[in-house]
Formats: structure tokens, sequence, C-alpha cells
């Protein structure tokens, strides 16, 4: 294939994979215990998330492409996610729709409001929708894009049913996972129910091992899947085509197994959507010419782009659009359930945004390669004090103000992006006396109050120190000691700790400190 | 807040496995079991100490079950749906998946062969299991606000699990059944290192320590082997789950690596059944077989055959897993009875039989025959030959475990309770961790810290940071205690990173750690700095003859023309100097502050006297630095090796003109009229030199020590040289 360049190798791939660290959902991740990552499922696809980070005086959830009910894989669970100050918003799977949806809701291409203030102000004449939040998860939680979803199947699945009845084969090139298992499940129930036999193929080279895993992975499917397990049934029917012998794996197109096995009309499900690589191009050029064959295409690939190579095409081109995130008018009832604070959008779905549903939380919006500064929503860091240090604290009113402080001294440590006073292994000893004083020490006062604790002393002289205004008093304390103050500073000198001691005692106790 | 741990199941015994945690607030049961030694209420545990009123919902936050075990699951059915307890319940993927047929087997052999009266029915089964979360392992489940529970992989069955509950600050892990050995198609059992409060933990093995794995599987081969060579029948009983599986795993490896064609029957649609479940959560397998599934499920067996009544008396070898596991009633005890009289035979027993069975009565001795009931006698002549490969830990693997987490205490239930005794004592004394072992019914309470939820300013971490970073980048202060004996030295300068701040608390606010300068700028206050000082003679030794230097009413230095062995260059020269010096030096002699802490240099509010800015200070250090610093350098260095000597600190700094430890300096002062001089009786002034010392309050006790230090030594002169540095020698050059 000269179109296509390796840029990585099978090795490079499996290198890459052992580097990474597999995660179950909900499972706490910590780096450098500082960040705390968990992935909650999205219901895009088996084992696809959304991302909630934790990090000291920050948290976010990083919301990608969501469906609030899968077939196969665990549904949405978006009240996991509830509660983080910043969500950055990244399903852009509406991005296609948006023009039809402004026609929608009456406004026009020319009304999308490009600045922030339009916002705010919005469009009046658009009706505000009050949500209450059990109201929200009803129409979060609706049935209607399941069902749209499985009206949408059956009519693929009757339409195919139809093309192989006429003798045309079918070719399925597999996108994601889910719609293609989903779709073979389907068109084997309806084949089965007509009593038709039409062989399936599958032709991958991972198929077998894909197939295999699906079957194993109970805690990753959607609800209806896990009771098949809690049945004893397996949880997808693949497993059961196989042994009889309706669906046949292989590797590979060309392999004699294959050639044995191969019959027209049959289904083909392979690889690779673009139509370039892969069986399906092989298939597509026996195909093609034939007008009662099928191909299924789904949205997003540009047809005429993908079968331009195939000139003299006339076989049947069916392209469908399944559910691939989260429906536009159900964003902003959902962010508002999140309730952030504040939500990065893409600029590219600015148009969506009106004042209706900005009401709880800002929003910022961001645009490619292009560096979005988000303020700081936390001064302080969070951390929890453990009690038993917290009993050995010193608690002090402060006259003036509905305050109270205590010393506080602890082992500080840093654990899942918290910190985490804990007490030190010996006693904490907190010094007895006031280590910090504030506001001014008048001499006078001070003098009485030495006085009152029966200590000698006297104003020894006057200096006015050069530079300043103030004056600084020296007080003879007994014979050992001399205090000087000039209002703002203190210094005690004593040879004696026991009177240093008492001097600091006497001035803490005229004015405030800690 | 203390944990209080109720015992209703597993005390000092093994069955009925029922644990009630009560922690932070919330109330969880870890497991449901029932007792398969007891057919009267010893078999259920007395529930009625949840609640005597009954309201278990009210009394119970939740209930989690850590493996399918009927001794782990057995009453839950009889719980929920007979008393009537309608909250959450947990477990894992597989255990929801098995525990119905665990539940539903015992129940119909309880009910068909022993004609009891059912405790529960089928559908109360399949009511109670749609009451049953599933879980996934590490996923952290938020039971409510406060309570989190998380699995972590156990061992010993699919799907059994060590179950971790947290509730604010408090924390703990259950660890049902767990083996820390990997074996056919389990893995070890793997936790992270949790900081637990309390750990309850199974001591089934609570003294025995078991060899390797792969001797006793052969052993057991071999034996299977050597009866079907010999046209034996082999019984093999069992749960439905579990051991059979790995058992059949391993025989089927066997058999296939020995083109065995004896057949291997399993005696229900129970264990075929179950072995479609093993497919679908190969998952929770071993590695090996989770690696080799999407080629080859292992427990696609190719051996085993299935089975009918009728084959139990078909003639030719056969190998038959039957349930139940410790021969207590039916079919494994169907199928004894007519197998036990032949000698040919072999009945394998798995490592542990509940008392009562007959699996029990097998294992203690090798008894001819046993009496089954009144009517019933059995003739055993068959071999017996005992697994002892049971999936529990044994006991270095549960002190590993303990060492691993290093919990802050210990409770041991599922064991025995004189092996229980020895191993408390291991624990006790070996890990240092308080170790408790309850009776049935019997409660534990444990103390457990909790915390205050605080808010923490950046300039209170940042200060706390910088003087790590400060103690790091020097050597840690410490002063060694063979000297000074003080503890609070010791205290001030301890390796412990002690983290200093303020609590400030507000009304109707989250409580704030904050610095000394956050909570000036809150009270809107200027801060009152408070300076310790003083002048310190400290005695000089001048061995050799000293000069007098003095001078204009200057104090007498001493002589450093003994500074040089060899007198020195220009000694008026050098006279002169020094006199111009301190007649400079003589008009004020400040307190004078040098950088105390990294902070206080950013304090807009540091006085204007430092060094640096002090008018009467000398203008040109570099000058003086060249001419002048040698003496006083020379001083300095002795008083700070005096200092180092005394007490273990390496992180003196050291200036031309002043030395200082933390916040505390000292220089030489040359004013007599020192403010900072209290002068104590009369001072030799030939054989004193004053340090003007002054500190921050902070460093009192430290400075203390220095002064008396200070007060203590003789400076020696005399071979002032030789402590000299080489680059202050060159100083003397003029």
């Amino acid at each position: 294939m000269p179109y296509f360049i390796f840029y990585v190798s099978a090795a490079d791939v499996n290198g890459c994979m052992e580097k990474v660290q597999p995660l179950k959902y909900a499972e706490e991740a910590c780096y450098n215990s500082t960040l705390v990552l968990k992935a909650f499922s999205s219901g895009l696809e088996i084992g696809s998330c959304n991302w909630k980070i934790n990090a000291p005086r920050r948290n976010f959830v990083y919301l990608s492409s969501s469906i609030f009910e899968s077939a196969q894989a665990i549904d949405f669970d978006y009240r996991s996610l509830q509660g983080a100050d910043i969500i950055l918003f990244s399903d852009m799977s509406t991005i296609n729709n948006i023009e039809e949806d402004f026609n929608h809701i009456g406004g026009s291409q020319s009304d999308v409001n490009k600045d922030d203030k339009d916002l705010i102000l919005g469009d009046a004449s658009i009706p505000r929708p009050v949500f209450a939040e059990d109201d929200t998860s009803e129409l979060l939680m609706d049935k209607c894009e399941i069902l749209e979803e499985n009206d949408k199947m059956s009519f693929i699945t009757s339409y195919i049913i139809d093309s192989v009845r006429e003798g045309g084969s079918v070719l399925i090139p597999i996108g994601r996972l889910g719609v293609a298992l989903q779709l073979l499940e389907q068109i084997s129930d309806l084949l089965k129910s007509l009593s038709m036999e039409v062989p399936i193929f599958i032709i991958s080279t991972t198929a077998e091992q894909t197939l295999a895993f699906t079957n194993a992975i109970p805690e990753w499917l959607c609800k209806r899947r896990q009771e098949k397990l809690f049945c004893g049934e397996p949880l997808f029917g693949h497993a059961e085509l196989m042994k009889e012998k309706k669906l046949h794996v292989f590797p590979l197109l060309y392999s004699s197994d294959l050639l044995l096995k191969w019959q027209e009309p049959c289904i083909v499900f392979t690889l690779h959507w673009t139509l370039r690589l892969g069986p399906a191009s092989h298939l597509l050029s026996r195909w093609h010419a034939v007008s009662s064959c099928l191909l299924i295409l789904e949205q997003g690939i540009d047809a005429e782009m993908a079968l331009s190579p195939f000139k003299s095409k006339s076989m049947k081109v069916l392209q469908c659009s399944f559910l691939s995130g989260i429906q536009s008018h159900k964003i902003f009832p959902l962010l508002s359930i999140l309730r952030p604070k504040l939500v990065l959008f893409p600029d590219d779905l600015r148009p969506l945004c009106t004042s209706q549903n900005s009401s709880s939380f800002s929003l910022l919006f961001y645009s490619v390669n292009s560096t979005l500064r988000v303020p700081s929503l936390q001064d302080e860091f969070e951390g929890r004090l453990m009690t038993d240090l917290a009993f050995q604290l010193q608690p002090r009113r402060l006259f003036s103000k509905e305050i109270a402080i205590a010393r506080l001294r602890g082992k500080l440590v840093l654990s899942k992006g918290k910190y985490l006073l804990l007490s030190p292994k010996k006693p904490i000893n907190l010094p007895s006396l006031r280590m910090l004083l504030w506001g001014s020490v008048d001499a006078a006062r001070l003098l009485v109050a030495l006085k009152e604790k029966g200590i000698d002393c006297s104003i020894e002289n006057e200096n006015t120190v050069l530079d300043k205004d103030t004056k600084s008093l020296r007080i003879k304390v007994s014979e050992t000691a001399t205090v000087e103050t000039n209002g703002t500073e203190t210094t005690i000198c004593t040879e004696n700790g026991t009177m240093a001691a008492l001097i600091h005692e006497t001035m803490s106790s005229i004015c405030e400190g800690i | 807040m203390a944990i209080e741990c109720l015992v209703l199941g597993a005390g000092q015994e093994v069955g009925k496995s029922c644990v009630v945690v009560s922690i932070g607030g919330r109330r969880i049961m870890f497991d449901c079991g029932m007792h398969m030694g007891y057919l009267d209420n010893r078999r259920y545990p007395d529930f009625s100490r949840i609640s005597e009123s009954g309201d278990f919902n009210a009394a119970l936050t939740c209930i989690v079950i850590t493996h399918f075990h009927l001794d782990h699951v057995g009453a839950l059915p009889y719980f929920t749906e007979i008393c009537g307890y309608n909250g959450p319940i947990y477990m894992t993927y597989p255990t929801k998946a098995l525990a119905p047929l665990m539940l539903e087997d015992y129940r119909k052999v309880m009910v068909e062969r022993r004609g009891e009266e059912e405790q529960f029915s089928f559908d109360h089964i399949v009511d109670c299991m749609k009451k049953v979360t599933a879980i996934d392992l590490k996923q952290v489940i938020q039971v409510d606000k406060d309570l989190s529970i998380c699995a972590y992989y156990a061992g010993h069955v699919l799907g059994a699990a060590m179950i971790y509950a947290k509730v604010g600050d408090n924390a703990m892990v259950y660890t049902g059944d767990y083996n820390m050995t990997p074996d056919r198609h389990l893995g070890a059992a793997q936790i992270d290192r949790l900081e637990l409060d309390l750990l309850i933990t199974e001591s089934t093995y609570a003294t025995t320590i078991r060899d390797s794995k792969y001797a006793r599987e052969r052993e057991f081969l071999k034996a299977v082997h050597k009866c079907v060579d010999a046209g034996g029948k082999v019984l093999i009983p069992t749960f439905a789950l579990g051991r059979a599986q790995e058992l059949c795993l391993l025989l089927d490896d066997y058999w296939e690596r020995m083109n065995l064609k004896v057949p291997i029957y399993f005696s229900a649609g129970l264990t075929i059944q179950a072995n479609m479940y093993y497919k679908m959560l190969i998952g929770w397998t071993s590695q090996k077989i989770k690696e080799a599934y999407g080629t080859r499920n292992a427990f696609d067996f190719k051996h085993v055959c299935s089975f009918d009544r009728s084959l139990v008396n078909a003639p030719g070898p056969c190998i038959l897993f039957a349930t139940p596991g410790m021969i207590s009633g039916g079919f494994s005890l169907e199928v004894f009875k007519q197998w036990a009289p032949s000698e040919k035979n072999l009945v394998t027993l798995p490592g542990y039989c509940v008392a009562g069975t007959v699996g029990h009565k097998l294992m203690s001795g090798k008894p001819t025959r046993i009496d089954l009931d009144k009517d019933t006698c059995i003739d055993v002549r068959c071999q017996i030959h005992q697994m002892s490969f049971s999936p529990h830990t044994d006991a270095k693997g549960i002190m590993d475990l303990l060492s691993f987490l290093s919990p802050k205490h210990v409770i041991l239930v599922h064991g025995e309770k004189p092996k229980m005794a020895i191993l408390k004592g291991r624990i006790e004394s070996e890990l240092g961790i308080p170790c408790f072992y309850p009776a049935n019914n019997e409660a534990v309470s444990v103390p457990a810290g909790q915390t205050i939820r605080v808010d923490v300013t950046k300039s209170f971490l940042r200060n706390h940071f910088n003087r790590n970073f400060n103690l790091s980048k020097h050597e840690p202060l410490c002063f060694s205690d063979t000297i000074i004996n003080h503890e609070e030295i010791s205290e001030i300068c301890s390796n412990e990173r002690i983290a200093e701040g303020i609590l400030l608390m507000e009304k109707n606010k989250i409580a704030k750690i904050v610095s000394e300068n956050d909570l000036l700028h809150k009270l809107d206050a200027k801060e009152h700095t408070v300076q310790l000082a003083f002048c310190c003679p400290v005695k000089v030794k001048n061995s050799q003859q000293s000069l007098d230097f003095s001078t204009g009413g200057t104090k007498p230095l001493p002589g450093e023309s003994n500074s040089e062995p060899n007198p020195p260059h220009q000694p008026e020269k050098l006279l002169r100097a020094v006199s111009g010096f301190v007649q400079r030096q003589i008009q004020t002699c400040h307190v004078t502050r040098g950088p105390v802490h990294p902070g206080d240099l950013m304090r807009p509010d540091s006085p204007p006297d430092g060094p640096d800015t002090a008018p009467n200070n000398l203008s040109q250090p570099s000058e003086m630095n060249a001419s002048f610093g040698t003496p006083f350098c020379s001083l300095l260095e002795l008083l700070s090796r005096e200092f180092e000597s005394k007490i273990d600190c390496c992180n003196i700094q050291k200036t031309f003109d002043h030395l200082q430890l933390k916040s505390f300096q000292a220089r030489i002062c040359l004013n007599d009229l020192c403010s900072y001089r209290i002068q104590q009786g009369q001072s030799d002034c030939k054989t004193e030199t004053f340090f003007c010392c002054s500190w921050s309050l902070s460093d009192d006790i430290l400075a203390r020590k220095l002064l008396g230090i200070m007060r203590e030594v003789e400076l020696d002169i005399s071979n002032i040289a030789f402590l000299l540095p080489e680059h202050a020698s060159e100083h003397m050059e003029m």
C-alpha cells in the first residue's frame, strides 16, 4: 500500500501499552500524592470514560463524548461527576448538527453570539426552561434516545435483510465496535426469526480475540448484559452463532478455510471504514458494480470521497449516523445538574450557548491551539487536622474580633491532594510564651506591669534615635536586665533566661500576641 | 471516635462468618454466613444483637459479602427475606453470579435430601439477589456521602474480595478468606498499602506454614492416577465452585499430558453450569489463564463428560466430582456410602472439614466404620487422600499481609481459638500491633483517629517548605546528646519536619491554618518585634606574650601578632588600622538583625538598622574584610569551633564580623559603653573579649545554651594561626 506509511511497529504499540496503567471505573489513581484521577463510564463504547481529576486547590472534570444509555457499555455515569469546580466540556459530537439545531430554535447563523456579553444578556424570546434536578435527570435519561437508536438499528437491519433476500451481499465496515456488535446481534436475530440461512463473516486479524474478550468482561457492560451473566447466559450471542456455524470468523480474506465456507449472498463485517485498507477494499472492488449489494457507511465519512476509486459504482450505499455523544438539547441541563462553577466550552459550539443556560455557572470558551488561562477558584488548600493534635492546642479568643487563635505545630503530610496535619511523634511542646506580639508597647504601662510582678525597675534614660521621630525608652530592670522599647519594637537585654522570660511575659500581658 | 466490632460469627471458630463494624457513625455487616456444622439456630448468626427491635434497615448502613462460600453468604437470603433487611448489599460480580448457585444447591440438599423444613425458598434467593449491587475490584463505591468501600483481589475463590471501608478519616479492611499464593486458576491476594485503623483477618491457618503447592499437587495426581490404574473409582467431594474448577484444571491438564482416557464426571449440572460462569468471569482468574483465553478458554475442559446417576455403579474406573465438599449430605454422601467399602476406591478430602461432617470424621484418624445415624453405618475400607491445598493463606501469609499494611489494630476471626491465641502473641510481639480474637457475640472497640476539615494558606505552606528546603540544604542541625543533654535542644532541631503555624478560627467559617504574616494581615496589625540581646564576655587565654593594644580608651584586643607563629609583617600598621576601626565602632554597638528567617527579610516592617544600613557600621565591608577582618575572624572562628565542638551543628554561618546560628548572631564588641553590656562585678579587661549577641524570641533556648558555652569557654588564641583558613592569612598582607 503505497499510500500508507506505518509510523509505528507492533513492538512500538506493545511497548507503549506496557507503559499504560490500566484502571477500573471509579478506581482512584494517585500521581505523586498530589493528583487523584478517577475514570467514570461515558457510555460511548466499552471502557470509554470521562475523567475526574483532583489536585490541591483545583478539581475538574474532563467530559468527553458520552451516551446516557448504551446498548453495550455501562451507561454514562454522570452523577459521579457532580461537584467538580471546573468542567472541560469536550464532546464535539454535536458540531455537525449545530446549523440544524439553530434553524430549529428559530435563530440563524448570523445570530450566533460572538462575545460573552451577549451570552449573559441572551435572547429574551427564547423560552427559559426551569429544571428541577429530578426533571432534569428525567430529561437526560429519557428513553427516546435508546428507542431512536433501536429504531435506527431495526431499519438498517431490515434494509440489510432485504438486500440479502434480493441476492445481494452486504458489506459492513467496522467502525465503532459497539455498533458492529449490535448490528451483528440484530441481524442474526432477524435472520433466525425469518428462518433465513445467510452466512455472516467477520474478517479481521483481531476478531477472534475481540469476540472472546467481549464475552468475558461483564463488569464493563450495560445492565441488560450484566443480567445475562447473573442468569448464566453468554453476554453476547456471537459465541453461540459461531457454534451453530452461522457466524464465521477469519483473520484474513485470502485463506483456504474461508474459501471453503464462502458463499454469496453473505454479510461481511470487516475493516477498514475508510474503505482504503483491509478486506473492505477488496470486497468493494468485487461488489461495487452489483446493484443488489449494499454498503453500510457511518456518517462522518465522506461517502463520495470514499467511493471515488470505484467509478462504475452501482451498489447501494446506506449512510447512517449513530448517536455518538450528548445531544445538544441535553448539554446544558446536564451541566446544570453537575453544578460546576466554571465550564470550559469549545468555541465551535458557542452557538449552543444561550442566556438560558449559563445561569448557574460561568462559561469560558476555548479553541484549538490557543491557551486558555483558567482563574483559580479556591484560595486555600484543603487540609485536615487530626483531632488528637487539635486537642493539644490552646486556642485563645481575641477580644476585638470574633476570632480565636492557637499556635500549632504538627507533622505535615500530603496525601491524595490533601494536606494532613498529624501529631508529631514527640510531644509538640507549644511555646508557653507569646512568640508573636503586635500593637505598640507603652513604656509606662510596661513599667507598671513589671512592678506589679514585683520586679524592681526604673526608666533609665530617654534616647532619640537619630533618624526617627520615635522615642526609645530604656528601662532598667533590677540589676540584671534592661528593656529598650520605642513602641514598635523592643529589645530585652539580659543574660538571665528566666528574667528575659519574665519580661517577655509581662510584655505579652500588655499587648496582643500569640 | 472508636471503631466497634461485633463478631456475630466465625469468632474463635470457622463457620457463619459475620462481623458488624460500627465506624464513623456507619454500621457495616461484613459477610452473612451460615454454619455448616449445626442444624439448629446456631447455624445463623444471632441477628437480634444488631437490633433488638428488629429494624435492621435502620441499624445497618450496608452489607458487604466477600465471596460466595456458604459460610460467608449462606444466611443472606434468610436475613433479607425473613428478617426483612432491605438496605444495600454489595458483592463482586462473580460472587453475585455464583452465590445463588451455592445457595440453591444447599437449599435443595437440605430440603430434598435431608427432608428438612426449608429456611428459605428459591424465590427468596432470587429476590435477595435482586437487592445486590455488583462491584468491580478497586472501584471506589460511594455507599453514602461519607462511607466508601473498595474491593481488593483476595485469591481464595473466584470473585473473593478483601473489603476496604472508609468513613471520613477512619479506615479498615475486612479480608474475608484470602490466599497469599497464586493457585492453578487464581492469582494471589493483592492490596494497596492503605492507612488502616483496623484490620479484620481470617486465621484458618494461624500456625501452619505450608510448603510448595507444586509438590502437593503432584502427590494428589499420583494418588488419583494410581487408583484409576488399579481400576478404582475416585470420589472428589468438593464445593460445586472453586475447588472443583481448580482440580479439574489440574486433572484435565494431567489427562492431556498422560493421554489418559478414564472419564471425569461432574455429579450435577451445577458444576457444568458453573464452568459457564467461570468462562465469562475469566478476567477474575490468574494471569496465566487470562492471557491464554483469547485462543482457548481454560474452562472448556476436554476430558470432562456429563454424568448420569446410573454411572455410580458402572464398572471400571472413573473420577467423580460430587457436592457437598465435606460429605455432610447430598450426593457426595450418597456416593461415599457406595464406594467407601471398596479398598480399590479413593476419596479425596479437602484441607478443612467442619466438625460434625463425615469429612471431619474421616480426617480425624482412620476410621473403619462411620455411624451416620442410628440406623446407618458405613464400612470404610477405601483409600483416603487428604489434599492440603486449601485456598487459605498460611501463617506466613497473614504475617506478611499485616506487616505490609501495618494497621493500628488487628482482629482475628475465622480460626481455631488456641491457634488464634498463638498468632495473636506473634502479632503483638513481632509487629507490635494490638490484636484481639473475640468469641461469637463479643464486641471489641478500638480507638481511631479523626480529623477536622481546615483550610491551609499558601504562605503557611511556603514557610514550611522554605524552612525544610533550607534545612535540607545544610545538614540537619542536631545536637549531640553526649555533650549537652538537653531535651529541648534536640526538640528544636529534631529531624522530624514539623510545620509551625497558627490555627485561626472564625465564627461560621472553616478553621484555617495560617502563617504569622497571614494572621497580622488578617488582624490588620503590625508586629511588635521583640529582640533579645546580651553583650557577653568571653575569656581569652593567651599562653604567649600578649601585646597591649590599648589606645584612646579602646579595649585591648588580644594580640594578633601572636596569630602568626612568625611575627607579622607590619605590626604597627596593623595596630593603627585596628584602632581606627575600633574608633569607628565605638559610637554605637547596635543590636543588628541579620537574616533570621528567609521570611523576615521580606517583612515590610523589618528594622532599618540592619548591619548594612546602620550609619555607623562600616560603609565598605569589603575593605574592612580585606584589612581588618583577620583578628575578628580568628576570634569568631575560635568561638564557632567551640560551638561546633559542644553542640553537633555544622551550619554556623560565618562572615567577616559576625557568626550566626539560626537567628543568633554574635559579633565582637569593642564598645565599653555598649548598652547591652550589663556589668556584673569587675571584668578582667586583659582576659576578656566581649561578643555582642542578639537573637529572636524563637531561638531563645538555643541562645541561652550558646551564651552558657560562651561563659564557660576560654578561647586560646596562642595557636590561632593554625585555625586560620588559607585565604584569611592572605588578608594579612597589607
